[in-house]
Order: structure tokens, then C-alpha cells, then sequence
């Protein structure tokens, strides 16, 4: 066997430019799989863990009563015990300055306990920690010294907390609030403040399922307005943004780091499949001749298959190797936008194997069956070349090209009698042409959410009354009510917001996603972020557990699914709110809301928290798919690369295959520019035709990939790519196609006659 | 001395099927040929000779009729049996040489030594065709004399009990044609190999023990050859 591997070693030698460019997309594959899975699957992994061993409270929450107390009172601090498994206080307070707003908090010490991530623990009262985000923001190193409230605090070093992954004041703000907002943490709070608040940090036994929890929780709040007293900043751990955003976030990033390399690789292998086949075709003299010397069917089915095999492990393992060790760049996409503990890059040898399995799977069943196949031919058919055979097809005789001139006939023929090789440059640039626009068509889109959110927010300015509930008409502008819920579909649960809509409100303006129709609000619609987290379709039933409103579980029918591009919301008929509270509270209201919203800035809504819609939109979901872009931006260079080997490895092998034909037209005379003509240009229609398909495709494609890394989020990304992007995509993709055929013409011009007709001869 | 036959064919048939009409390439050949025998067979082109050499070598198959060599009938062996056969007792000369491009001269010949259960040194088949000092060059830095040398070196190293030439000489010029005359001669003499030689070369046929003659498919001459010349004494 020595023999034949140094015939395939000699086999790559001679075909440079195939079988590397192969191994360049198997490693460029196998490196961008490996560092986004690496770098996703770290960071989701060290951050279980930190919330493992720093005790990720369950809930953390303040108490208040009608003294406006500080917690609860010593003698009713019992009330926690009986309700939860480890309860810890944690006292914090929130120091403004400059508009910047430091929010102090006291050491815990069993419940969202904070990790070291650089420097030593503060020992004097002087001496504090900062969170990394917003040191980074800030350009503050350790030993640097910060104001705080007047007074000088010494970084000792910088800590993450479980609870605030995400540096943002607002639980539900899952928008990064480094610039102006940042974590302090400090061994003695009285140092630093006079007075400060207590908040209760709580978990319950493991093991318990949300129905469970639900119910201790509602028994707790129970107890506690038994003795007077009322919760305030109830934060449940699976309803805290400053987690699931980053959950989600995480998640995305990690579904774009495999949806796209393993596109790669599937494109990748197929195209090394092709050529292995081309290859094996091409050899089918060589197979002859070792079969009628006497080699066995199963010698020469591994000598064959030992050469795609090669590639794929050297290609998986070297793409796998750079890949880890490229992870922690990958991964500071992800840290520099959270305050994440310390990352412990591992790595998962299941990784390899998944990237040797698919590309294993795409090349080497292709190879067996071609190489099984051609050995059912006895040797002498082999050795006559079966496979270079040109047949006449049923077509060719139909067309009765005859007549025409011998360049248009030669065009005809050669297209007719080389349909395979013109299909694969047909998919090659299929496939180019949606590697090429795959990344800017990614960014168009999500460019694209700025006017999605401009279509569906008609009125910008939004006026929030909180808690404050608004009873009878709203002065101006049109009001809605807005209330936090959990729902829940077949035990998936989902944190939403219900918005209670008036049924001619045209402030919000959604679009049914499936029939495009507009919808009024006389019916219950879920946004398709919902759908999709909930699994739920149309017509199926889900429970909305209130968390804002007191009452009880309700049962609805999901009547739309809606085009809403942001956040898990479900809009519902405000008469049914209207009905519902008269009936609980035997009042008679006839409208309620706690959301106004207008077109125009309003006056008297000093009392609101006011939001411009379309900046505070565009601002998160830049946070959200900013990560993403960074990501998208690796992906769709390799794409760009890969496009441009593809490209070219296709016009090699077509220059390759034809070597014959082109000594023979050089032997008659022909000039190399008649010969580029035409050797080359039968191909011309099959990559332009290649080019205009891969359009659709991407489209769908793309709307397929936003889809998935969307997952985790609660933005609907729908796919878009702009005139500029296919332009330039076809613009590259035609550059490349025509620096390829200029190669592969100045290769002709070089062919040797003699060489090329001795070597076909053999 | 009595010899065995070593290759028996009987009735043998080859049909070509093109659609329309089936061309009989062999029509019910019979034939046997001799352990140690150098037998040339004779043909104009189309006459069914490399038809009947492929079938022989087991690198095609017959419409009927058997081949038998050594005892086993190789038209009724499967795939694997048949390359197991070829592998052991048969050694091919291709008429376009088929050497394997990417491998050395050495190489080339060594692909068929690997295989085969007693070969001979590969030096000492290369330096007996008279190409040892070439051995390390590829296949398409030689010569078309010297690549039809390597061929047979490649045929002759399994030390294979029948070895077949289809046209050896069909590419080369006179004085090669005769230095792969002689070396084919004194492999059939010093290892006692059954020699099948195909070509269209008349005078070649002076050198035979028995020359069989081919045409339209039909055997037209089966001989013992009684005034066999040596290859230095053929001329053309």
C-alpha cells in the first residue's frame, strides 16, 4: 500500500490548486466551527457555573409597609425561613453623579456572591471593586482611584455578579448601561452612604418545578401582606433581563457560528466531493490498469477513499486545533458586551468529531459508491475510459445543430456533451454568489429592523406611567395598558408583556406574518418572537399567568401570529382588561391605561418616563445584534474567501479536463484566444444563470439563519438583500470568474502538445 | 517432451451490441496453447486479436464459450475470483503501456511486485529490459521503446505463469521493436512463461512456436511454427 499512498501524495502534488484549495475550505471551516462553538459553549458554560457556585438567588425582591421600613422588621424576618431554602440581604444604594449613576452594593456572602475577575478583594474601608464593563468604559485600571459620593475609593480589582450579567440599571433594559451606569462593590456600605436599601435575596430547594415555585412565591407575597407588608422590585431569576438577554444573546451567537461554518463545510465537502469524483473519472485508466494487474476491489476502494479521507482529518483536526486557540479572540465578541466571570475555555473533543462526521459523511459515501461503481466495469472498459466518453444525447440529435457554423456547434456540443462539468460551475457559483452575499446580506437585514420598526411604530414618543395606573381618557395621543406576564404552552413558559390595545389604534401597526394582512386589535395577537419561543401556531391554546394584574390564570386561544419585530409581547382587546377589572374590583371603568403614545412630543407628562421609541429600539438592537455583526462580519469574510477558491478550483478543473482538446486545437493550429474561446466559454451561461439563482436562495437562506440565531432573542430580523449588496456579491463573483478563466487562459497558452496528447494517451 | 496445455479456449464468442446491430468480434474460437510456448497471433485490424487477448487476461468478458488456463475456467470466476487469478498466475503487456504517471519507473514495476507471491528482483527485471539506469524517472521522461520496456517489466516481475502482449512493438521502431522481441523471448525461455503475443506484424510470427492467424473474428491459421527464427534475424 506504500505504493499507492505515494501515489496519492503524488496526486495532490500535481494538483495543487484543487486539493489544496479543498483543504483551505475544510480548515477555514473546521476553524470558524470550532472557535464560535468553543468560545459560545465556554462562555454558556463558565456562566452555569458561576451561577452554580456564586448561588444565582431564585428571587431577590425589597419589602416595604405602611412606615416605609427598610425591610422587614426583626420579629417577622421568620417569614423567610418558612418559605425559602437560604435567604441572604444584600443592601445597596445608588450614587448619582454627571448623569453617571454607581449603583454601591454590600458583600453577600451565600447568594449572588461576586467573583474576582481581576485584581484583590478589597481589605480597607477605602477600597472597592468595579465591574470590568464599566472600568473598560471608563478606561479605569486597578489601583486607579474613583469618586465616589465625595470620597476617594481605591480599585483594588474589578468583579462580576450572577444577577447583573448585563450592566444596565433596568431589569427589563437589556441594553448595556455601561456609559452610565456601573457596580461598585464594598466591604462596608456605611463607609459610603448613610442610608441604603435592603433587598432579600432568595432560593428555594432545588428541584422544584415553576408550577411549585409559583405557588410558594404567591404564598409568600400572601403571608407577607397578612403582616402589612408589600414587595417591591419582585425580581424572579428566570424573569431577569440582565440574564436572558445574555442567555439569549449567547445562544444566537453560538447558532451563527455553526450555521455558517457548517454551510461551509457542507459546501466545502461537496465540492471536494465533486472534484474527487472528477478526479476518480479521470482516472478510471489508472483504476483499470491496477485492476488488471491484479489489485482487488478492496485495495483500490481505500486507495481511493484514503485520499478524500486525508483531507477531511487533516482538514478537521488543523482547522480544529487553530480554531481552540482562536476561541478567546472569538469569544471577547461576546465578553466585551457583558460583565462575564472569568472564561475557562474547554475543549469538547465532540467537536471534532462533529466536524469530521459531517464533512466525513458528505465526501466519503460519494467516493465509495463512484469508485464501487466504476469497478463493476471490467478493467478493459476502465482503461478505455469509460467515464471521458462523450455521448451524443437524445437532445443533441434532436437539435440538428448541424447546419450551424463550427464556433456556434463546438459551443452547442460541448455544453451538450459536458453537462456535468457545466452543472458543477453551475453550483459553484450558486454557491458563490450566496457565500458572497451572505454577510452583507445578514447586515442589510438587520439594517433593515430600523425601518420594519419604523413601519410598525407609527407614533414614536412614549409616555410610561409605570405602576401609576391612568383611569378614563387619555388627554392626547393614544393610550394602551401594559402589564408583565408569564404564559405557558405544553410547560414551556415565556416572560411577555400583555399590551392591551384599543381596537382602532393605529400607533402600533402589525401585520399578520403569515397572510401580510393588517391587523385591529378586536383580536388576540402573539408576536412571532412569542410563537417562536412558545412553539406555539395559531388556534393553539396557552395559559397567561398575570404577574402585574391579580387575576387569575387565563386560557386564550392564539388568534394572529403578527409581524411585531420587537420583543416577546402579546396584544390583547383592552375591553377584555376593562371587563375583567370591573368584574374583580365591582367597579365601572371605562378605560384604563398606564402607556400613552403620540406622534408628537407632549406637554404635562412630567410624570411619565418618557421613551423615543425609535431611539431606544435602534439602540438595543444594535447592543443585540452588535455581537452578531462582529460574528456575521468573521463568517462572511471567510465566505468571501471561500467563494474565490470555489471559483477558481472549478475553472482549474474545467482547464484540467480539457487539456486534451486543447493540445489537439493548438496541434490543428487554432490560436490560444480561439482556444480560450472555445474551451472556456460554454461555461459563461452556467455561472451568469449559477449567479442570478443564488439571489432566491440566499434569501431564503438568510431568513433561515436569522431565524435560528434569533432563537434566543426576542427580535424578528426579516431577510433582506439590498440591490447594492447583489451587485457587489455578482460584481466579485464575476471579478473572480474572470481573473480564474485569465489564469486559466494564460495556462492554456502553456499547455505542451506533445505532454498533453502523451499523457491522455496513458 | 510432452507438454501440458496451459490455456484451452473453447467456443469462444464475443458480441458487441451498438443498438442497432450486434458485431460479432470472436466467432467460436478454439484454441490451445502450450506450457512454455511463445505463440504469436496474427491479425489485420478488426480481426478480433486484442478481443480475444483482453478475454484471455480476464480484463473483459466473453458473450460464451470458455477460457481455462491452468485448469480453472476463468469466463465462469465472479469479479473477485478473476482479479485473484490475474493477481497470481497472469502477466499483461498493454498495447499503449499503461504505465501510472505519477510513479517512478521503479514504482511502476514495484505496483505489480507488491502483489504478486514469488516476483522477481525488480532491479534485476529492470537492468533485463535494460532500463535499471532509468528507474527513478517518471513515465513521461522516457522514450515510447522505453516505456513499452517498462510495461513488460512491470508483466514479467510477478513471474506469472502466461504472459499476454498486446501489439508490444505497435509504437516502437525497428530496434526497439526487436530488443522487446529478444527480452520477451528470453523471459519465455529462462522462466519457461507461456508467451501470448498479439500483433499485426507478420514477420514477428517467424519467431513463434505457433502462430495462430485471426480474421473476421475466425481463426484461419492454428500452427506449429517449424522454422522459428531468432528476434535478430526478423526483418521489416
Amino acid at each position: 500500500m506504500k505504493l499507492l499512498l505515494l501515489k496519492s501524495f503524488r496526486t495532490i502534488r500535481f494538483n495543487k490548486i484543487r486539493y489544496l484549495g479543498a483543504l483551505v475550505l475544510i480548515i477555514l471551516s473546521s476553524v470558524l466551527f470550532t472557535a464560535f462553538r468553543t468560545s459560545g459553549y465556554s462562555i454558556q458554560k463558565s456562566l452555569d457555573d458561576f451561577f452554580t457556585a456564586n448561588c444565582l438567588a431564585d428571587v431577590s425582591f425589597e419589602v416595604v409597609n405602611a412606615q416605609k421600613t427598610n425591610g422587614l422588621d426583626p420579629q417577622d424576618k421568620n417569614i423567610l425561613e418558612q418559605y425559602f431554602d437560604t435567604v441572604e440581604e444584600r443592601y445597596y444604594t445608588d450614587i448619582k453623579k454627571d448623569g453617571v449613576t454607581l449603583r454601591l452594593f454590600s458583600i453577600t456572602k451565600n447568594q449572588n456572591t461576586y467573583q474576582l475577575t481581576k485584581g484583590n478583594d478589597p481589605k480597607n474601608q477605602n477600597e472597592v471593586l468595579l465591574d470590568h464593563s464599566f472600568a473598560k468604559y471608563h478606561n479605569i485600571a486597578i489601583n486607579d482611584y474613583i469618586a465616589v459620593d465625595g470620597k476617594e475609593a481605591l480599585i483594588t480589582g474589578f468583579f462580576a455578579l450572577p444577577d447583573y450579567i448585563t450592566i444596565s440599571s433596568q431589569e427589563n433594559n437589556i441594553i448595556n448601561d455601561s456609559d452610565v451606569f456601573g457596580l461598585v462593590l464594598t466591604p462596608n456600605i456605611d463607609y459610603w452612604a448613610l442610608s441604603y436599601k435592603t433587598e432579600y435575596l432568595a432560593s428555594l430547594q432545588s428541584g422544584l418545578q415553576i408550577e411549585q415555585k409559583e405557588d410558594v412565591f404567591n404564598n409568600f407575597k400572601k403571608t407577607l401582606e397578612q403582616k402589612g407588608y408589600s414587595t417591591v422590585n419582585w425580581l424572579e431569576r428566570e424573569l431577569n433581563g440582565r440574564i436572558t438577554a445574555a442567555d439569549g444573546d449567547i445562544s444566537g451567537f453560538i447558532e451563527i457560528g455553526q450555521i455558517l461554518p457548517v454551510f461551509i463545510l457542507l459546501v466545502a465537502s461537496f465540492m471536494l466531493a465533486i472534484i474527487l469524483n472528477r478526479q476518480l473519472i479521470g482516472e478510471e485508466n489508472i483504476m483499470g490498469t491496477f485492476y488488471a494487474i491484479g489489485y482487488r476491489k478492496r485495495e483500490l476502494l481505500v486507495h481511493y477513499m484514503f485520499l478524500p479521507f486525508l483531507l477531511v482529518s487533516l482538514g478537521t483536526i488543523v482547522g480544529g486545533l487553530i480554531g481552540f486557540s482562536l476561541s478567546p479572540a472569538v469569544a471577547l465578541i461576546e465578553i466585551t458586551r457583558y460583565n462575564l466571570p472569568l472564561i475557562a475555555y474547554t475543549y469538547n473533543p465532540l467537536d471534532i468529531l462533529i466536524i469530521f462526521g459531517i464533512a466525513f459523511l458528505a465526501i466519503l459515501p460519494v467516493i465509495f459508491f463512484v469508485t464501487l461503481h466504476a469497478l463493476r466495469q471490467p478493467p478493459l472498459e476502465l482503461m478505455r475510459g469509460r467515464g471521458r466518453r462523450a455521448k451524443v444525447s437524445k437532445i443533441e440529435k434532436a437539435a440538428k445543430i448541424d447546419k450551424l457554423n463550427f464556433r456556434t456547434k463546438f459551443f452547442i456540443r460541448d455544453i451538450l456533451r459536458n453537462f456535468g462539468r457545466h452543472l458543477i460551475l453551475f453550483l459553484g457559483m450558486v454557491i458563490s454568489g450566496m457565500l458572497l452575499m451572505i454577510g452583507l446580506g445578514i447586515l442589510d437585514s438587520i439594517n433593515n429592523i430600523d425601518t420594519d420598526i419604523k413601519n410598525t411604530f407609527r407614533y414614536q414618543h412614549i409616555y410610561s406611567y409605570g405602576a401609576d395606573i391612568q383611569y378614563g381618557s387619555s388627554i392626547n395621543g393614544e393610550d394602551y395598558f401594559e402589564s408583565a406576564a408569564l404564559v405557558n404552552n405544553n410547560g414551556n413558559y415565556l416572560k411577555t408583556s400583555l399590551r392591551f390595545m384599543n381596537k382602532d389604534s393605529l400607533g402600533i401597526v402589525q401585520h399578520d406574518k403569515k397572510t401580510k394582512k393588517a391587523i385591529d386589535y378586536s383580536k388576540m395577537a402573539v408576536s412571532y418572537s412569542v410563537a417562536k419561543h412558545l412553539n406555539v401556531k395559531q388556534g393553539d391554546t396557552i395559559t397567561i399567568i398575570h404577574k402585574g394584574l391579580p387575576f387569575d390564570d387565563w386560557e386564550y386561544k392564539v388568534e394572529v401570529i403578527s409581524d411585531y419585530v420587537l420583543g416577546d409581547v402579546i396584544f390583547l382587546p383592552k375591553d377584555k382588561l376593562i371587563n375583567e377589572y370591573n368584574t374583580q374590583y365591582g367597579s365601572d371603568i371605562d378605560n384604563i391605561y398606564n402607556v400613552v403614545i403620540s406622534d408628537q412630543l407632549l406637554d404635562g407628562m412630567e410624570n411619565t418616563n418618557y421613551t423615543d421609541i425609535y431611539d431606544y429600539l435602534m439602540k438595543t438592537i444594535d447592543q443585540i445584534t452588535g455581537a452578531l455583526v462582529a460574528a456575521i462580519l468573521i463568517i462572511g469574510l471567510s465566505a468571501v474567501l471561500v467563494a474565490i477558491i470555489l471559483v477558481h478550483i472549478v475553472v482549474d478543473l474545467i482547464l484540467e479536463e480539457n487539456k486534451y482538446n486543447i493540445a489537439l486545437f493548438k496541434m490543428f493550429g487554432y490560436s490560444s484566444r480561439k482556444v480560450n474561446g472555445l474551451i472556456l466559454n460554454g461555461g459563461i451561461l452556467f455561472a451568469a444563470a449559477g449567479l442570478i439563482l443564488s439571489y432566491p436562495l440566499d434569501l431564503w437562506f438568510i431568513g433561515y439563519i436569522l431565524n435560528r440565531f434569533t432563537q434566543g432573542m426576542n427580535v424578528l430580523v426579516n431577510p433582506f438583500i439590498s440591490w447594492i449588496t447583489a451587485l457587489i456579491a455578482f460584481a466579485v463573483a464575476g471579478t473572480v470568474y474572470g481573473l480564474s478563466r485569465l489564469l486559466a487562459s494564460k495556462k492554456i497558452a502553456k499547455v505542451p502538445i506533445g505532454e498533453a496528447l502523451k499523457n491522455n494517451e496513458q | 517432451m510432452n507438454r501440458n496445455i496451459l490455456l484451452k479456449i473453447s467456443d469462444l464468442i464475443k458480441i458487441y451490441c451498438s443498438g442497432e446491430s450486434d458485431f460479432y468480434a470472436l466467432r467460436k474460437i478454439n484454441l490451445d496453447i502450450l506450457e512454455g510456448e511463445f505463440c504469436v497471433v496474427l491479425g489485420p485490424s478488426g480481426s478480433g486479436k486484442s478481443t480475444l487477448m483482453n478475454i484471455v487476461s480476464g480484463i473483459d468478458t466473453a458473450t460464451s464459450g470458455s477460457v481455462t488456463i491452468m485448469g480453472t475456467t476463468i469466463t465462469g470466476l465472479k469479479d473477485n475470483a478473476l482479479t485473484e487469478f490475474r493477481r497470481e498466475n497472469i502477466g499483461i503487456v498493454f498495447q499503449f503501456y499503461n504505465l501510472i504517471p505519477s510513479l517512478t519507473i521503479k514504482e511502476n514495476v514495484e505496483v505489480a511486485s507488491h502483489i504478486a507471491k514469488n516476483p522477481l528482483g525488480i532491479d534485476e527485471v529492470l537492468g533485463g529490459v535494460g532500463i535499471l539506469d532509468q528507474k527513478n524517472k517518471f513515465p513521461s521522461k522516457l522514450s515510447g521503446g522505453q516505456q513499452q520496456r517498462v510495461a513488460i517489466a512491470r508483466a514479467i516481475v510477478k513471474n506469472a505463469k502466461l504472459l499476454i502482449c498486446d501489439e508490444p512493438t505497435g509504437a516502437l521502431d525497428f530496434e526497439n521493436s526487436i530488443e522487446v522481441l529478444k527480452l520477451l523471448r528470453d523471459i519465455n525461455k529462462r522462466y519457461n512463461t507461456t508467451v501470448l503475443l498479439v500483433t499485426h506484424n507478420s514477420e514477428i510470427a517467424k519467431m513463434a512456436d505457433r502462430i495462430v492467424m485471426l480474421k473476421n473474428g475466425e481463426i484461419t491459421k492454428n500452427e506449429q511454427n517449424l522454422q522459428i527464427l531468432s528476434a535478430d534475424q526478423l526483418e521489416w
